[in-house]
């Protein structure tokens, strides 16, 4: 079914818009929800919980690209849910990913302001905009869905020690371009 | 700010962008950078400036005014095929040196001298030419070409034809229109006197980054022509040993038992790989290269190891690599070689290049009196300083003419102490390219 088709039975509140939804993004937000939760029941309720997300969401929202608003829902779920696990200490997926983000930024809990928030996005949507397709295609498979290194090695075909070696850049450059923009990492 | 917060911010990048790295995407082994044949020898040329400072002096004159390139680099030439057969041949080197000395060999230099002399072999000599080199003249120059304009900052390589100047000496056109096409190679004439033995190595010099300063002492009479290639690799650690706390005095332990005081550099395991007798890890440097270090199991010799090792297991060692918690450590080393490899070469399979009746070089030339032309001698020196900045090494091969990733495993805890006897490889991480290969039997005090 056509994306447009599928936010249509949001419109209508029609509960065939999740099922419509779990048949044309449910692996894509399975993988996303996997990459950051090890257990496959906390990735299930994360994506249960982006699905209900899509459901209270739209209307008012139409995305843009329904791939991607499901896809950042997932993302948005399942680092809620990983707050949760962390205080339990249970087995997670994307710590090595948020161990790796944490060479860019102090680690010091800093005030979230609207204002500040907004400056640090557009910041990182420029550095990420700037970036080669190569790069910026590396950097969001490893920071923005999570994946395992091997998994973008193997979806590029470089070698694991190159994707290392290219995020290792693309995380000094980023510390970089936020202190040059007067980021307060 | 936390990562968490980085975490949450990079989550608003635009759904555009997140869109397109959703979709899957087509595979490519490397970044190709093509440029023209007359673009890549003006680099050279630069950087020749660049690393000593002054213009090379080589008298002779420059045959290839007339020539340039008629074909452009095609990345598809990387194959793992043609990168296997390169490691394979570092590894016959490295094998067939009985000395008991520590080894270092360029399989990159000796594969693009002898490609560059193969150009010009014909019947039988091509065939086993191309046998030892473990592919055809033409894959091996395009695989080389291919590599070398991907080539990552801090390795220059460069490739030289020289000539004696003798009316009757018949080189064919095509011959060096090959070699200037696939090896972007520089031909010069010249009297083959105690000026082009300067010229010679003053060239080496310049393309090794001052590394190898001497390649020739004296040119034989009968010498005609000379095939060189000019490696050098300057790197730096993308994680240096920075403080001194990461570089301790330690044991290095030969096969014979004798203890010697090193400079260990430690530092955390990377990525590593094992097999069921060796562990090993790569250390990366920050231009897209390794240090791929390979670590004999305790009561495994070195010698036994590398007798079982070939260019496809080496491979799939590096490719296998992952991560795994623990800590390595790299003694501080720095070797020199200097190899005369026509004997190996014989005993690998190619001995009619050698031999004076059976040399088939019809496609390079002929000599003096119509006289068959055949390798006399193929020279080689390596140079490498491991320290805790990263690394330099050097390479030069003359050839005189009478010339995936497979899953991680679980993350592990090791520890991999290059305290005895090891083998190690530099590679390019992209196309696996083993630009130097040794073995460390014995080093420090």
């Amino acid at each position: 079914m056509e994306d447009a088709e599928i936010i249509g039975l949001y419109n209508m509140r029609d509960d065939r818009a999740i099922s419509e939804t779990d048949t044309k993004y449910g692996r894509l937000c399975r993988n996303v929800a996997g990459n950051i939760l090890s257990l496959r029941e906390d990735a299930e309720e994360a994506v249960q919980d982006a699905y209900l997300g899509a459901w209270n969401a739209i209307p008012p929202t139409r995305p843009r690209s329904l791939r991607a608003f499901m896809a950042r829902l997932t993302r948005n779920a399942s680092l809620k849910k990983y707050d949760k696990l962390t205080a339990k200490r249970r087995g997670l997926a994307c710590t090595s990913s948020l161990e790796e983000l944490s060479e860019c930024v102090s680690g010091r809990e800093t005030p979230e302001t609207e204002l500040e928030d907004r400056r640090v996005e557009e910041v990182i949507g420029e550095f990420v905009r700037g970036l080669s397709e190569e790069k910026r295609y590396v950097f969001l498979r490893r920071y923005w869905y999570f994946d395992p290194i091997d998994h973008i090695a193997r979806r590029t075909g470089f070698s694991v020690s190159k994707v290392t070696n290219m995020l290792y850049r693309l995380r000094i450059s980023l510390r970089e371009t936020l202190l040059k923009e007067g980021i307060d990492i | 700010m936390t990562e968490r917060q980085l975490a949450d911010r990079i989550g608003t990048i635009d759904e555009k962008l997140v869109s397109s790295a959703g979709k899957a995407r087509k595979k490519r082994r490397v970044w190709p950078r093509i440029t023209a044949v007359a673009a890549a020898l003006a680099v050279i040329a630069g950087l020749a400036v660049y690393l000593t400072g002054r213009t090379p002096a080589v008298r002779a004159e420059d045959l290839m005014a007339g020539y340039s390139a008629k074909t452009s680099a095609d990345p598809s030439a990387l194959t793992e095929d043609v990168s296997a057969a390169v490691a394979e041949l570092g590894l016959e080197l490295l094998r067939a040196d009985l000395s008991g000395k520590n080894g270092l060999v360029s399989p990159v230099s000796v594969a693009s001298a002898l490609g560059m002399t193969a150009m010009g072999a014909r019947g039988e000599t091509l065939k086993e030419m191309s046998r030892v080199l473990g592919a055809e003249p033409e894959a091996l120059a395009k695989y080389l070409r291919a590599y070398r304009e991907s080539l990552n900052g801090g390795v220059h390589m460069a490739n030289s034809v020289w000539l004696r100047d003798d009316p009757e000496l018949h080189v064919e056109p095509g011959f060096l229109q090959a070699n200037a096409d696939y090896y972007s190679a520089g031909a010069y004439k010249s009297a083959f006197d105690k000026q082009t033995v300067e010229d010679i190595n003053n060239w080496t010099k310049t393309h090794t980054g001052g590394m190898i300063d001497k390649l020739l002492d004296r040119i034989p009479d009968e010498a005609v022509m000379y095939l060189v290639n000019a490696l050098s690799f300057e790197a730096e650690w993308t994680y240096p040993y920075k403080t001194e706390d990461k570089i301790h005095s330690a044991v290095f332990t030969t096969d014979d038992g004798d203890r010697r005081e090193v400079k260990m550099m430690y530092s955390s395991v990377e990525d590593y790989f094992s097999d069921d007798c060796a562990q090993g890890f790569l250390k990366h440097y920050k231009n897209g290269c390794a240090f791929a270090a390979i670590l004999p199991d305790a009561g495994v010799s070195v010698d036994d190891y590398l007798a079982s090792l070939t260019g496809e297991k080496l491979r799939g060692l590096l490719t296998s690599a992952g991560w795994a918690n623990g800590t390595t450590g790299i003694p501080k080393f720095e070797l020199e070689r200097d190899y005369e490899l026509a004997d190996t070469l014989i005993s690998l399979g190619m001995p009619s290049a050698f031999d004076i009746a059976a040399a088939d070089f019809t496609g390079m030339g002929r000599g003096r009196n119509d006289a068959n032309l055949f390798i006399s001698r193929v020279l080689h020196k390596t140079f490498i300083e491991v320290g805790e900045r990263g690394t330099r090494a050097g390479a030069v091969t003359s050839v005189e003419m009478t010339n995936g990733a497979a899953p991680l495993d679980p993350v592990k805890q090791v520890s991999v102490y290059l305290d005895r006897p090891f083998i190690f490889a530099i590679v390019d991480t992209a196309t696996l390219t083993p630009l130097f290969m040794g073995v460390v039997r014995d080093i420090g005090k």
